[in-house]
């Protein structure tokens, strides 16, 4: 049970029906449904073409009781943020944005929905790398076409990996193909790309699983009407207050989506959102804070959706500034949060445990470094030591937990005798702000591979340097990793990085988030998934019972 | 009387003046710009450069304001600097940000549906309570209203209207709890957490006016005439009354159409309220100045014609021109 993949049913209406109605929509994987508590199992969800057989191979009626419905609006409180640009390459932040671009355009690849699964294909089956991981062959998946119609091939992906790499564009992804010889990126047939890289990067399919990394048809340049992939077709956005999407007729997937539209609604208070839930305004909750998971729990027509995930809300010291240069203070800090009580304020009591590390979902996690405990009496030794008597916590309201975990934090602090003091800025400017410019600070970071991570956050030329860590042996281990196409050789080298972040580094990781939606209990089919909410804001198998 | 009319409206005039600029200037000093909250995280100071370079950002602020006053008084109000803008250099370097008039005008007809079926609920039901507590004053009638109304004027409506979220909306599901769409049942709770709130200061103010046009002397010469009391009321009590009340009105109208941000946000009601917030955030100057100006506006003209009628109802002051 250490490792919940499940997805709760909130009340006793779930203990009466037995099996939970989600498992309609996952017949193809009898373990999971078999064992609500405990699955560990590699999920094939839809996302594989081969498991998808459309809506007759795949419903159990008569585990549910209720004929699978198709047809119908789905509404989803979502997540919004001020951007809403409709190119699906450029920045995605908040859930209106990257479920809509979900719902239109597809990735090659995923990251599976469950721990240890590595990759799913989506619109690639297959990528093979060469012996010193410097070139790339993606093999796409047949019979893919996009909702006007025409075939997806490799030029669509060439185009749009090369506009990704086009600079000026400044589109997100830039950074995330930084590796990727963009001149040199071109089509074997009319199935296979061929991806050669500036430099060795052995986690390259990680890159490719990115939610900005999506395929546009060759030669898109403006996003006036959408035209992608994936489940659902673009209808209109009414500014900061609703997406709408209906089901694309061409989809390539036979029978799917269930859904005729899908709507992200906007509203902005979550109490309000609730009491849409409750009184069927909208079906789906995007984001639950403890208070408003007891509402939905305790009401019967209501469930609560709830999954582990590798995301995490960090404290952040920046190794280079005073008092946090010194490695005697970052040990002594990461002493003194006692995590379980941190977890216990944040989120509720529920989450996994952090160690300093992330990415607990990665087959490269290095799950043999022993957990860090409490221990106040070696932090203030610690931190005598080091002649430091007080430090200051940057934070604000930037994240669901990050104010109370902060604030719990700071009181476990003073409790021992040490004096840390919390500041809080107000949250719309705080990533411009405070974040990266403050000695000591809170951040938040999606579930991503720890070598993905890596490049983002703490190799040399790393766009977000939150921990300015510089440490030239670790950068030095961490490339012969990026060189290494042997997997267990890789976790070999990857475990000594994790190990030096783990004794020096400035990331105070006290947990993983859980991510928490809740549902009308009509709605079926949105499994747990560790990246993101709602199934990573996968609808394709949704539907809404009668 | 057009002497009148002139003279406020030119400072009506100053007045949005003084706020625009008032509103331009605190938007500057807030930390961060569009390009930062667009951006966000990913933010690099190249991709910085760029949006602003796209949208003017990188103009000083005096030219913009100079820029953005020269297009308001030819009622084009601009773009804004954050919805719908797609950063690509290749498109021509041009904003391409949703026109301010197209982004504010669904919002300000829901908003001002909801004002006016508030105002035209408010103003009747204030007089008829004003009236009657006040005629009736010292009555245990007008002792349990006055209780009764002092507690909605200390609930803030924001306690209030989650309140009739809660018994209305979930407890006891007659109405809905969110207003997503502006439908007749929608506006139901939105309509009554204003009018709830505002009904007290305007029935009190009524009352008040009332009582002291009871006492006046040409109202008792006219009991004493032996007109009946309800043509008393009526043709010598309340114009008196309502000469004062009209300015409590104004003020009314002023704080409903800035109160409303709050009822609107509460109720995830689609209107100007809710805009403002978002486009504060974002430090979208265009569309927030926009909506204050809409607001300041509403206040000045709300103003004028309570002056204006005051006037009307009261011919002394009708011969000073």
């Amino acid at each position: 049970m250490s490792r919940r993949q499940l997805l709760q049913r909130a009340g006793v209406g779930g203990l009466i029906l037995g099996a939970p109605s989600w498992l309609s929509a996952c017949g193809s994987d009898p373990d999971r449904a078999g064992s609500t508590g405990g699955t560990t199992g590699v999920s094939g969800t839809s996302v594989s073409p081969g498991t998808t057989g459309g809506p007759g191979s795949t419903a159990s009626p008569a585990t549910t009781g209720a004929p699978p419905a198709t047809g119908g609006t789905l509404k989803v409180a979502i997540s919004w943020g001020q951007s809403e640009t409709l190119d699906p390459q450029a920045v995605a932040g908040t859930g209106n944005v990257i479920a809509r671009n979900f719902a239109v355009y597809q990735r090659l690849f995923v990251r599976a929905p469950q721990s240890g699964g590595g990759y799913d294909g989506v619109l690639a089956q297959s990528i093979e790398g060469n012996a010193d991981a410097t070139q790339y062959d993606i093999r796409l998946t047949e019979g893919v076409n996009w909702a006007d119609g025409t075939p997806f091939v490799a030029e669509d992906v060439v185009y749009s990996l090369q506009r990704i790499l086009t600079e000026e564009l400044g589109l997100e992804g830039f950074g995330y193909l930084q590796m990727v010889d963009t001149e040199g990126i071109r089509k074997m047939d009319d199935l296979t790309v061929r991806v050669p890289l500036l430099y060795p990067y052995a986690d390259f399919q990680a890159q490719l699983a990115d939610r900005v990394i999506l395929m546009v048809k060759d030669g898109t340049t403006s996003f006036e009407t959408l035209n992608g992939t994936g489940p659902f077709q673009y209808v209109t956005t009414e500014q900061g207050r609703r997406i709408v999407l209906e089901r694309n007729e061409n989809y390539w997937r036979d029978g799917l989506p269930y859904l005729d539209q899908l709507e992200f609604i906007n509203i902005s208070d979550q109490t309000a959102a609730v009491n849409a839930l409750q009184t069927g305004e909208v079906d789906v909750v995007e984001v639950l804070d403890p208070a408003n998971r007891r509402i939905v729990e305790a009401d019967g027509n209501l469930q609560v959706l709830s999954s582990d995930s590798g995301g995490f809300q960090p404290f952040v010291m920046d190794t280079s500034r005073a008092p946090f240069d010194d490695p005697d203070v970052r040990k002594a800090v990461r002493l003194l949060a006692d995590r379980q009580k941190i977890i216990q304020a944040a989120q509720d009591g529920q989450g996994l445990l952090g160690n300093d590390l992330s990415s607990p979902f990665d087959p490269m996690y290095a799950s043999d470094i022993p957990q860090r405990e409490f221990d106040p009496d070696e932090a203030k030794f610690l931190l005598d030591k080091a002649g430091v008597d007080r430090f200051v916590l940057n934070t604000s309201d930037v994240g669901s937990g990050i104010l109370p975990a902060s604030l719990a934090f700071a009181q476990q602090c003073q409790e021992v005798g040490v004096n840390c003091e919390t500041s809080v800025s107000p949250a719309d400017s705080y990533w411009n702000n405070i974040w990266l410019k403050e000695p000591f600070f809170v951040s938040g970071w999606g579930d991503r591979s720890f070598a993905s991570l890596y490049l983002i956050g703490l190799a040399p030329d790393a766009p977000q340097p939150e921990t300015a860590w510089d440490d030239p042996a670790s950068h030095k281990i961490f490339e012969e990793a990026m060189r290494t196409i042997d997997d267990a050789k890789r976790k070999e080298l990857l475990g000594e990085v994790q190990q030096a972040l783990w004794d020096d580094g400035g990331y105070v990781i006290w947990g993983f988030s859980t991510l928490v939606s809740g549902a009308r209990d009509a709605v079926e089919g949105i499994e747990p998934n560790v990246n993101r909410q709602l199934n990573d804001f996968n609808f394709e198998n949704v539907r809404i019972s009668v | 009387m057009t002497r009148l009319v002139a003279l406020r409206l030119g400072g009506g005039l100053v007045t949005l003046l003084l706020t625009s600029l008032l509103v331009f200037g605190s938007t500057s000093v807030l930390p961060g710009d569009a390009a930062e909250v667009a951006l966000g995280r990913s933010a690099t100071p190249e991709r910085l450069e760029l949006y602003r370079a796209q949208m003017g950002l990188d103009q000083p602020p005096v030219e913009r304001y100079a820029d953005w006053l020269v297009g308001t008084t030819q009622l084009d109000f601009g773009k804004s600097l954050i919805e719908g803008i797609t950063l690509d250099i290749a498109g021509g370097g041009q904003g391409t940000g949703v026109p301010v008039t197209d982004l504010i005008r669904p919002r300000l007809k829901n908003t001002g549906i909801l004002l006016l079926v508030t105002l035209l609920i408010l103003i009747p039901v204030s007089i008829v309570i004003g009236t009657a507590t006040a005629i009736a004053r010292g009555s245990k009638f007008d002792g349990f209203m006055q209780t009764a109304m002092l507690v909605f004027t200390a609930v803030p409506e924001f306690t209030l209207g989650a309140l009739l979220a809660l018994f209305f909306g979930v407890l006891w599901p007659i109405l809905p709890a969110v207003s997503l769409q502006v439908t007749p049942k929608s506006l139901v709770l939105p309509v009554a957490t204003l009018t709830l709130t505002a009904v007290a200061y305007t029935a009190r103010f009524i009352r008040a006016g009332v009582i002291n046009a009871l006492a006046a002397d040409h109202v008792q010469m006219a009991r004493m005439k032996g007109l009946p009391e309800r043509l008393v009321i009526r043709r010598h009590v309340l114009p008196n009354a309502l000469g004062p009340t009209l300015q409590a009105f104004a003020l009314v109208v002023g704080w409903l159409a800035g109160g409303v941000v709050i009822v609107e946000y509460l109720f995830a009601y689609p209107g100007v309220g809710e805009g403002l917030i978002r486009a504060i955030s974002g430090r979208d100057v265009p569309v927030v100045q926009a909506y204050t100006l809409i607001i300041a506006a509403t206040y000045v003209v709300a103003n004028l014609i309570a002056d204006l009628l005051t006037v009307a109802l009261n011919p002394r002051l009708r011969t000073t021109s």
